[in-house]
């Protein structure tokens, strides 16, 4: 018999419905299904134009950069609108090397997402990728401490990476260490080598704020987005550096040089833009922070503890993952199966405070009856 | 919220906040931004009215905001535009098994993509991990397989490399359509050959006859996995459903993009042979899947659009109307030689090849006045380059006259010009990026 229920078959917000007719809360991230104003928006830009014809400039193109930098910190003006947020980072990393074409090691914070594209699996790969990295020709450095830092040839440095929260060895989600990060940035800004943070998934509210890396002192030379920016409705991710920095790798030399043909299409952009209104409209950094409170005061017997929207899950003893992940989904519940011994617990930014409260109550009465049956 | 701009804030906008060069480009060319689009048509922010024969180089086959896929993608849009990682949609299975019965082989994985360039390092990574003892890869000078990092590390337009310091020794270049250059360089330690089975850009080049069956059974004497990219002339572009099938090839991994869109959404996707995923799995080669790409969006304006290909014969109207397309092109070709070198390609996948960059940015001029947007080089360097005509596969043979028609007065305007002043312009094209934004703001405007 056919699987069904790996199957959405529609969805509103954090609630989708599966191939077999139930009801399943989910709870791996994302902007949310279906949310109104967004598809409404996309809707309305299908009738006019999907992609654009030129390759280069739509208005909703530019209102969109035009908006990230309202949004972002100065001196981040100029954005890249990419066709995902791995794409983005692909790009921010591309930026970097025309800036120090010579550099040849990236540098980053183990443990992080660094997304789906070749570069990007190569850095959040356990292990070296070593096909491919040799293939590629360059070295990485993996930073888990301060004293790493120390081991970095900081003049072959052409990227410094980080994502704003990291996974540890066991799995645990984390925060980043806030003086680890600011000796990278120190040390990175020493050898003129731009830091990227990588803000993917953690955008648009996550972590508590409208950007993730605004959860530190420091302020990147690249943000790359991406994930909910796309308002979960189409794929899109952006990278921003400053004017200077734009002018000094493309400002000379054709467009295309950084673009590609679907990247930046005007419905992409009008999801973009939409997204950013819903979650301004509605305040979703405190709904987000809400919302991981809710689930980790429930949980909190089980040593649940919330970082912004997301909550880290401890698994005790021997209990399988993937079995636990699949009790939970018979209940109703969705989460995406862990790395390590925790269970990550992402709420969409949009999700509904009384459904993810029905999520929490169902995750602690799954876990009860598991632990018990284990006992 | 309305997103209307003035045309002169919104470039300094575009300036500021996303491409300087852009900017420069519209200021300098008095190039308009499209706001609306219909069928072969794009109207801009003037409301003047152009016959699109660029279409994103090859995204628009059926059109723009053609009805039939509308309505599917508004329909899916209204149901459900998105899946999350580790969940499916129906259309996605629904898609790989059209997929797999519209390309000519037999066909394991299929792996949806968001990007072309995407799909391409995806292939990348599992023919570098199939055969970890080899570790070559073998390219054709002038091809184009996207400009991520990874993908560039396989461009054929090597000029691009040094910009960003790019230098991948287990890449060979060869000459495209060489056959011979391919026999040296294709053997032992070569994992995989990346082809385009017509070459596209600014390069465009059809192979010789046999040239693509004789690669196939080269790389199958060598055990070396074929790859082939038909991004633009894949659903029917060049006056087949796909390339390889003019020498009844089949590729061990075939890349596809544009055409698929539908022109609605980013999309692209990679077939992984059934002789291939059966040996070595998608799933065990990269067990991490994760991907944008194949949301029900994409997926619903990808069906359609093949459906609308087949229920309209648009692969026999691409080749008709493409031999209509070129017999004028060749025309025009002859009485124009000091001007145009050669018509290059195959159903409506043609264009003018043109002595010298100055002749392809005047020709881009004259017919965006005459109403006609032609698909000029953006990405390459092509000393000899070739102004693309890719409009979409249902046009008519009237309109295809009328294009002829506009191309043959841009000839004569260009032809009138003194020397000295194709001379002058040849200087402004070449050092456009650093001519002051002083000297290209429109006075009315500013």
């Amino acid at each position: 018999m056919k699987n069904n229920n790996k199957y959405i078959v529609s969805g509103q917000y954090e609630t989708y419905l599966d191939g077999d007719g139930r009801q399943i809360i989910d709870l791996s991230g994302g902007f949310g299904f279906q949310v109104p104003p967004v598809i409404e928006a996309v809707s309305r830009q299908a009738d006019i134009m999907g992609l654009s014809n030129r390759v280069l400039m739509s208005e909703p193109l530019i209102a969109l950069c035009r908006r990230l930098a309202e949004l972002l910190p100065a001196p981040l003006v100029s954005s890249y609108v990419c066709s995902s947020g791995d794409e983005a980072f692909e790009g921010a990393l591309k930026l970097c090397k025309g800036l120090k074409p010579k550099g040849n090691t990236i540098v980053f914070i183990q443990g992080g997402d660094y997304g789906a594209l070749t570069y990007g699996r190569c850095l959040s790969a356990a292990q070296d990728d070593l096909a491919v990295q040799n293939f590629l020709g360059f070295k990485r450095v993996a930073i888990r401490h301060l004293a790493d830092l120390d081991t970095v040839d900081w003049s072959d440095c052409f990227a410094v990476c980080h994502s704003n929260t990291r996974v540890d060895a066991n799995g645990r989600l984390q925060l980043l260490d806030a003086a680890l990060l600011e000796q990278l940035h120190a040390r990175a800004a020493q050898a003129c080598a731009p830091v990227i943070a990588v803000d993917t998934h953690s955008c648009l509210g996550s972590l508590g704020s409208l950007f993730g890396f605004q959860r530190y002192r420091p302020v990147p030379d690249i943000v790359v987005l991406g994930g909910p920016l796309g308002g979960s409705a189409i794929p899109i991710g952006t990278y921003t550096c400053s004017e200077r920095m734009a002018w000094q790798v493309y400002g000379r030399s054709s467009p295309a040089k950084h673009g590609s043909t679907t990247a930046g299409n005007p419905m992409a952009c009008v999801a973009a833009l939409a997204a950013l209104d819903y979650v301004q409209a509605h305040d979703s950094s405190r709904h987000c922070l809400e919302n991981g409170q809710r689930l980790a005061q429930t949980l909190a017997p089980f040593g649940a503890v919330a970082v912004g929207g997301w909550v880290s899950l401890p698994l005790a003893g021997d209990l399988q993952p993937s079995l636990l992940c699949e009790a939970l989904y018979q209940q109703g519940v969705y989460i995406s199966p862990p790395r390590g011994r925790e269970l990550i617990l992402r709420c969409p930014i949009t999700a509904r405070p009384e459904q993810i409260q029905r999520a929490a109550h169902l995750i602690k009465e799954t876990l009860s009856h598991v632990l018990t049956q284990a006992a | 919220m309305s997103l209307l701009r003035p045309h002169e804030q919104l470039l300094d906008d575009c300036q500021r906040h996303w491409s300087a060069s852009a900017a420069k480009l519209y200021r300098l060319g008095k190039t308009s931004v499209e706001q609306q689009t219909d069928g072969i048509h794009v109207t801009d922010h003037t409301g003047k009215r152009f016959i699109d024969c660029a279409c994103s180089y090859g995204v628009f086959i059926v059109g723009h905001r053609n009805p039939t896929v509308r309505e599917r993608v508004q329909t899916q849009l209204n149901q459900l535009a998105w899946v999350p990682e580790g969940r499916r949609h129906p259309l996605q299975d629904k898609l790989s098994e059209r997929l797999c019965q519209l390309v000519p082989g037999e066909w394991g994985d299929v792996q949806f993509m968001v990007s072309g360039a995407e799909a391409v390092e995806q292939s990348l990574r599992y023919v570098l991990r199939v055969q970890p003892q080899r570790r070559r890869i073998v390219v054709m000078s002038g091809s184009y397989h996207g400009k991520t990092l990874a993908a560039m590390s396989i461009l054929g337009q090597q000029q691009h490399h040094s910009s960003y310091g790019i230098a991948c020794p287990e890449v060979t270049c060869v000459p495209y359509g060489d056959f011979a250059a391919l026999q040296k360089a294709v053997g032992e330690g070569v994992c995989a050959v990346y082809v385009e089975p017509i070459l596209g850009g600014a390069h465009l080049q059809v192979p010789p006859v046999g040239y693509m069956a004789n690669l196939r059974a080269l790389c199958d004497a060598t055990g070396t996995l074929l790859v082939a990219d038909e991004i633009q002339t894949g659903f029917g572009r060049c006056g087949k459903w796909f390339a390889v099938q003019y020498d009844d090839v089949v590729p061990d991994i075939m890349i596809l993009s544009k055409g698929l869109t539908g022109g609605y959404t980013s999309f692209a996707c990679a077939l992984y042979s059934r002789r291939l995923a059966t040996q070595y799995p998608l799933s065990e080669i990269e067990p991490d899947t994760r991907t944008n790409g194949g949301h029900p969006l994409a997926c619903a304006s990808a069906l359609a659009a093949i459906d609308y290909i087949e229920q309209h014969n648009l692969v026999e109207l691409s080749r008709v109307n493409g031999g209509l397309l070129r017999h004028g092109l060749q025309r025009l070709a002859l009485r124009y030689p000091h001007i145009v070198e050669d018509v290059p390609g195959v159903g409506l996948m043609t264009g003018l090849r043109l002595r010298g960059s100055v002749y392809e940015a005047l020709m881009s001029m004259e017919l965006g006045k005459r109403g006609v947007h032609a698909g000029h080089s953006m990405n390459e360097k092509a000393e000899r380059p070739v102004l693309r005509f890719y409009p979409p596969l249902n046009i008519t043979p009237e309109a295809l006259q009328h294009v002829l028609a506009m191309i043959e007065e841009s000839l004569q305007a260009i032809d009138r010009r003194p020397a000295l002043a194709v001379k002058a312009f040849s200087l402004v094209v070449r050092n456009m990026y650093l001519l002051p934004n002083k000297w290209l703001r429109s006075k009315e405007l500013s």
